[in-house]
């Protein structure tokens, strides 16, 4: 064995156990805070969890009922908006990439994806909330919504891309105008790909906080009104977990370890989707 | 709205007639059909005499001999022969029918790349025509711009003109849609919809703003059965599309094309993807296609050009080196050209 070989063998082997390395520093801190999410919050969870209403300070027990409720009217109102817009949007960046005008939107999705998410909250603040001088579930659902645009838009465009030329073609030449051929034969070819990248987006806004904190605020009652303030479970383990109260933080916890489950299984809801999706395709 | 012409002689039998036949004895009967029939001048009785002998095995095998001349032994197959056969065809002159696609002086450009210079052929009605050459030398362009799927390229541009029945596809008053519409289109590859059997074939009469259940039911019985699929599909009209085979989905497909009634049909290599038998399956559609439509087909099997079309054209570097009837093109052919391409010297 030569001593170039040797090195190089060497260089390689290094380079093995480098990456090696930061596979386990990247996993280290998943891993922790998976478990202790599950060691604290499994053991806080219980039924009353999800029924009952929140309990005054001092008295133990009660739930999050009511925040549960508002996150899932949050990020229903955030899909009700960001899917059109960015459905549509997406569309256009796949019909016509070209143009002037798709590169501005293309522009404008990758600036508003890098936006943080307290400067959208401030954004719906400013013209949702000031105008009418009140906190409100729609408010704090399109902050979510804007949020989701980019990556709605982002995987409408590139599926739309995905989907092969020839159902183009096939449809175009059974006299179908050009919008009947992507309504009737594309999109509905990549809607399962894009529902999965809805679904991915769903994940992401569902654990945000910061664009809540003055768009929907909290609400210690139970509301489903959307001119209301809301609460939702992201604040609610916020303000819990500030709190100086045992019992308010193993509720924390608990609201911590549904939020990680929720975010958990959209995405692999999202998985499935994908293989379906490949297995579809390569049949 | 779709009106099914009653030109077709089998528009006025029972749709369901064909179904319980199987392919073969449905042949028989077209033939016996289109024998019924009085002949035109023109029209080439080629396979006929030959083919009602002999079973799909041996046509296969015997291909170019199936020229129009079909007195020849049918043993005797190779081009080099039929080459040197210097009887001629009972079929020459010129045609004696008005040109359903009339092309002239047609250039075609991508970008700056000239890729067809100067053609200029008649297609004649409700014959097989097809088009042969060497790859690249702008068969699918041409064919792709007589229903003008072209459009769709960015930076591609034509000149010259092709009418259809006299109207110019590429006029100012052309309407794409409306032109797509009566020239059906099966491509290379197949490439049926996402979507159920029955929603395929449906697709081009929905578009063409049809509703009826039972309209829709009997058409797509029709043109399934036209596109020798019916029997195969019929019990599961609601699958999906794509768990069909790679044959039955060009079948499909072309069943996709007949259902909106075009008057022709381009096929560009509407085989080559597919086995000798679903292959043989398609051609002997086409030859049956042929009473109704006109067909234009672009292949790279010389055997099948000879066994399925009545005219034959050669194409080389974007240009239309001969054009003729295809018993000329491949038995007497007047170009070099056209003579090393078709004994296979090159391409
Ligand atoms: N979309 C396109 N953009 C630019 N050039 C193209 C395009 N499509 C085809 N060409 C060129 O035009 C010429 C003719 O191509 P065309 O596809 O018509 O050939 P063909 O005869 O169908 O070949 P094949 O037998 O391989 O299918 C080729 O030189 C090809 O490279
Ligand atoms: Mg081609």
């Amino acid at each position: 064995m030569t001593a170039n070989l040797r090195r190089r063998k060497w260089f390689s082997r290094f380079f093995e156990i480098l990456c090696g390395l930061a596979v386990v520093i990247a996993l280290i801190p998943l891993a922790m805070i998976l478990f202790y999410v599950i060691k604290e919050g499994a053991g806080a969870l219980n039924w009353d969890f999800f029924t009952k209403m929140p309990k005054p300070v001092g008295e133990s027990g009660g739930g999050m009922a009511n925040a549960i409720v508002g996150t899932l009217i949050l990020i229903g109102i955030a899909a009700l908006f960001a899917v059109p817009v960015g459905g549509i949007c997406g569309i256009h960046l796949a019909e016509y990439p070209g143009t002037k005008f798709s590169s501005v939107v293309r522009f404008a999705a990758d600036v508003l994806n890098g936006v943080p998410s307290i400067v959208v909250g401030i954004f719906a603040y400013g013209i949702l909330v000031l105008p009418v001088k009140r906190f409100s579930a729609i408010a704090g659902g399109v902050a979510l919504g804007l949020l989701m645009v980019p990556i709605v838009v982002r995987t409408t465009e590139e599926l739309i891309r995905l989907v092969p030329g020839g159902l183009r073609e096939g449809a175009l030449a059974l006299g179908a105008t050009r919008s009947r051929a992507v309504f009737g034969v594309i999109l509905p070819a990549a809607l399962p790909g894009i529902l999965t990248g809805i679904l991915v987006a769903l994940a992401r806004v569902a654990g945000e906080t910061a664009p809540l904190l003055f768009t929907a605020f909290n609400n210690r009652f139970w509301s489903t009104s959307l001119t209301q303030p809301i609460a939702s479970l992201t604040v609610q383990v916020f303000t819990y977990a500030i709190s100086p109260y045992d019992d308010w933080h193993r509720q924390a916890w608990a609201g911590a370890f549904l939020l990680v489950m929720i975010i958990l299984t959209l995405s692999i809801a999202a998985r499935f989707a994908v293989r379906r999706l490949e297995r579809m395709n390569r049949s | 709205m779709m009106t099914i012409e009653m030109r077709r002689r089998d528009a006025a039998e029972p749709a369901g007639e064909d179904a319980s036949v199987p392919p073969r004895a449905g042949r028989a009967s077209f033939r016996a059909e289109r024998d019924a029939l009085p002949r035109t001048g023109v029209d080439v009785p080629f396979p006929d005499a030959v083919r009602r002998e002999r079973d799909d095995a041996e046509w296969n095998a015997a291909v170019p001999a199936a020229g129009p001349a079909a007195s020849s032994p049918p043993q005797n197959t190779n081009h080099a022969q039929l080459l040197t056969r210097t009887q001629p065809s009972a079929q020459e002159g010129p045609m004696s029918q008005e040109a359903k696609i009339s092309v002239s002086n047609f250039d075609f450009y991508y970008g700056t790349a000239k890729v067809l210079h100067g053609i200029n052929l008649d297609i004649p009605d409700r014959k097989v025509t097809a088009l042969i050459g060497p790859s690249g030398c702008g068969k699918s362009t041409f064919i792709r711009s007589i229903n003008r799927m072209n459009d769709i390229i960015p930076d591609a541009r034509a000149s010259g003109s092709i009418t259809i029945d006299g109207q110019d596809v590429y006029g100012g008053d052309a309407d794409v849609v409306e032109l797509r519409r009566r020239v059906g289109m099966v491509f290379q590859k197949s490439n049926p919809f996402p979507k159920s059997i029955y929603d395929n074939v449906a697709y081009g009469l929905r578009i063409g703003g049809m509703r009826n259940k039972r309209q829709l039911d009997e058409i797509i019985e029709r043109s399934l059965t036209r596109a020798a699929l019916w029997h195969e599909v019929k019990d599961r009209l609601h699958a999906s599309a794509l768990a069909l085979s790679g044959g039955q989905q060009q079948r499909l497909c072309i069943a996709r094309a007949l259902a909106v009634d075009p008057e022709i049909v381009l096929m560009d290599e509407p085989a080559s993807a597919l086995d000798p038998i679903a292959t043989s399956k398609i051609e002997e559609l086409i030859y049956e296609l042929k009473d109704n439509y006109t067909i234009v087909i672009v292949t790279h099997n010389m055997q099948q050009a000879a066994r399925v079309s009545d005219r034959t054209a050669f194409f080389m570097l974007g240009r239309l080196i001969e054009y003729a009837e295809t018993n000329e093109i491949f038995m007497n052919p007047k170009e070099k050209m056209t003579e090393d391409y078709v004994t296979g010297r090159f391409g």
